[in-house]
């Protein structure tokens, strides 16, 4: 559970990392839409821990 | 235009009406049935109500015009936001869910209360409520008051027409008929938003011979720069998103929703269809404003340069293009995003004054007393904000803007005492709190003085960074001092 915490927050930072101009421009050379790809599949991959998380959460039995 | 707008306002009216007035076979007695549907709703309409709050007007006209003149970066500042929405539902939406049947929460401001141990934080955070949100729903009424306007229907009409609406929608089943009429706008809404993208994809664009290439040559070579890039500045990027990714913990509307589906099933699928709704919505919406500003670009260069200046007018124009059938369907869809988004503030706003102003100070609780409370609390919130919506305030949006940054201190408070889960004690309960939201408010104010209301959240304060950052830094620094001291 801690680990899956961990991975969320981290994915969350990770949504601010194209504020940096060489890391847009490493995303928009590899297609033109990298930056929006990359928030894409950000934003996929939190959904599906978040989904983890809950199941374990009711698993334990929300307490 | 203004006669099919009509009618089809008609039709979403007598619908909703209609479903409303239905839903009061569900309504039992007492404020946990009218505030929170006595914890028994289902996961589709419990996954609804939460999509049509929390989604107002601000995506169909905001977010489109946002895109259209600044490009890709307003599709990360809205995913960030369902990213970590899910993140929370996942991890602290299910505790707030079970300890809300097991204490009988029924106002977010309540829950705070209970954690803390003190009656005095439900005080002050359901009059923080009240203070931040007001202008929040006037802002949906001045917003439905334009819509009426530009299609020659009278600005105040609009506002009238909001009012009956929440009014009957909101007193008629509480929250039975809110979430019911919630989930029928928030098929309306994502409906229309189906439509639009259809029309621009398969008519608007191939009408100017816009193919692939053309369209992201457009794009990377705008006036405002490369669209498809990072155009933002960090400030901006920051200052916008980081209220917007504790929204779900410190907005009342939509931590109340937590509350109400009734079993864990329930709860899971609320997440599940949320987060499904959440990313098509928020998708399809950035797409209109980058293939709009395409179109723009190759075909309008005035218009481009207009609409730029007036970002909010980018959804308006591109409508006037359409058929007037599908035009009067999506400006409904605006109309039903603010009334949706409007109707449960007004319903948790009212939650908290009947909870924790009078039914937890009372030693006898009278139900009948209860009742009238809740219905005078909605009926003088809507006047308000109505009467605000019609003085035509203009920095009511701008306040409602800044809403979100200040009730950022009550993240910090509600995860510590939801990491927490035991009363404090009395005294030690309070202080924490209070310091937190003083601190965070402080900052916010500092801001609005140094930088003015528009650019409060998105102009460098300290050290080059925006205000939100401090506000959720102070306030957090305050309430460490619990899971510290506490623990000693």
């Amino acid at each position: 559970m801690k680990t899956m915490m961990i991975l969320a927050i981290l994915i969350v930072i990770l949504f601010y990392i194209p504020m940096f101009k060489w890391f847009s421009e490493i995303m928009m050379g590899l297609t033109k839409f990298g930056v929006a790809l990359y928030w894409i599949l950000l934003t996929l991959l939190s959904i599906l821990i978040g989904f983890k998380i809950l199941e374990k959460m009711f698993g334990g039995g929300a307490r | 235009m203004k006669e099919l707008f009509t009618t089809v306002l008609l039709l979403f009216f007598v619908i909703g009406s209609m479903l409303a007035w239905l839903s009061r076979k569900y309504l039992g007695k007492g404020s946990k049935e009218f505030f929170v549907g006595g914890y028994r709703v289902g996961g589709l309409i419990s996954a609804m109500t939460y999509a049509a709050t929390t989604y107002s007007a601000f995506m169909m006209v905001g977010l489109v015009g946002l895109t259209f003149a600044s490009g890709i970066a307003a599709l990360g500042f809205e995913l960030a936001y369902l990213a970590s929405t899910i993140i929370i539902l996942g991890s602290i939406g299910p505790i707030i869910w079970y300890e809300a049947r097991r204490k009988g929460w029924v106002s977010p401001s309540e829950m705070l209360s209970d954690l803390y141990g003190s009656r005095i934080v439900g005080v002050i955070t359901a009059l923080l409520y009240l203070f931040m949100l007001v202008p929040y729903v006037a802002a949906q009424f001045k917003g439905i008051g334009e819509i009426f306007n530009s299609i020659g229907l009278g600005y105040e009409y609009g506002v009238l027409f909001a009012f009956i609406a929440i009014a009957f929608w909101t007193l008629i089943a509480g929250l039975w008929s809110v979430a019911i009429t919630d989930a029928f706008q928030g098929l309306w809404m994502l409906g229309s938003s189906m439509a639009v993208i259809i029309w621009v994809i398969a008519f608007l664009l191939p009408s100017s011979g816009v193919d692939y290439n053309t369209f992201v040559g457009i794009l990377t070579n705008s006036s405002s720069g490369n669209l498809l890039s990072f155009t933002w500045s960090p400030q901006m990027f920051l200052g916008l998103t980081v209220p917007w990714i504790f929204f779900a913990l410190t907005n009342p509307q939509v931590v109340q929703r937590l509350y109400i589906p009734r079993d864990e099933k329930a709860y899971t699928r609320t997440v599940r269809y949320f987060a499904l709704y959440g990313f098509i919505y928020t998708v399809i919406c950035v797409f209109l404003g980058m293939a709009f500003r395409c179109y723009i670009a190759l075909n309008n260069k005035e218009v481009e340069a207009v609409l730029l200046k007036n970002r909010d007018s980018v959804t308006p124009y591109m409508l006037t293009l359409s058929h007037p059938l599908l035009a009067a369907i999506v400006y409904v869809s605006i109309v039903a995003a603010a009334i949706s988004t409007a109707n449960s503030i007004v319903l948790t706003v009212s939650s908290s004054i009947v909870r924790d102003l009078y039914e937890r100070l009372t030693t006898k609780l009278n139900e009948k007393l209860s009742k009238t409370i809740s219905v005078t609390a909605i009926l003088i919130l809507l006047t308000l904000a109505s009467l605000i919506g019609v003085m035509r305030i203009g920095y009511i949006v701008e306040l409602s803007v800044i809403s979100s940054a200040g009730l950022l201190p009550l993240a910090p408070i509600t995860i510590a005492g939801i990491v927490k889960r035991i009363s404090m004690k009395k005294g030690r309960g309070l202080l924490y709190p209070i310091v937190s939201i003083l601190v965070g408010e402080s900052i916010l104010i500092y801001s609005v003085i140094m930088h003015g209301v528009s650019k409060a959240l998105t102009a460098p304060l300290i050290l080059s960074l925006p205000s939100p950052i401090w506000i959720l830094l102070g306030s957090t620094l305050a309430t460490m001092s619990i899971l510290i001291v506490d623990s000693k």
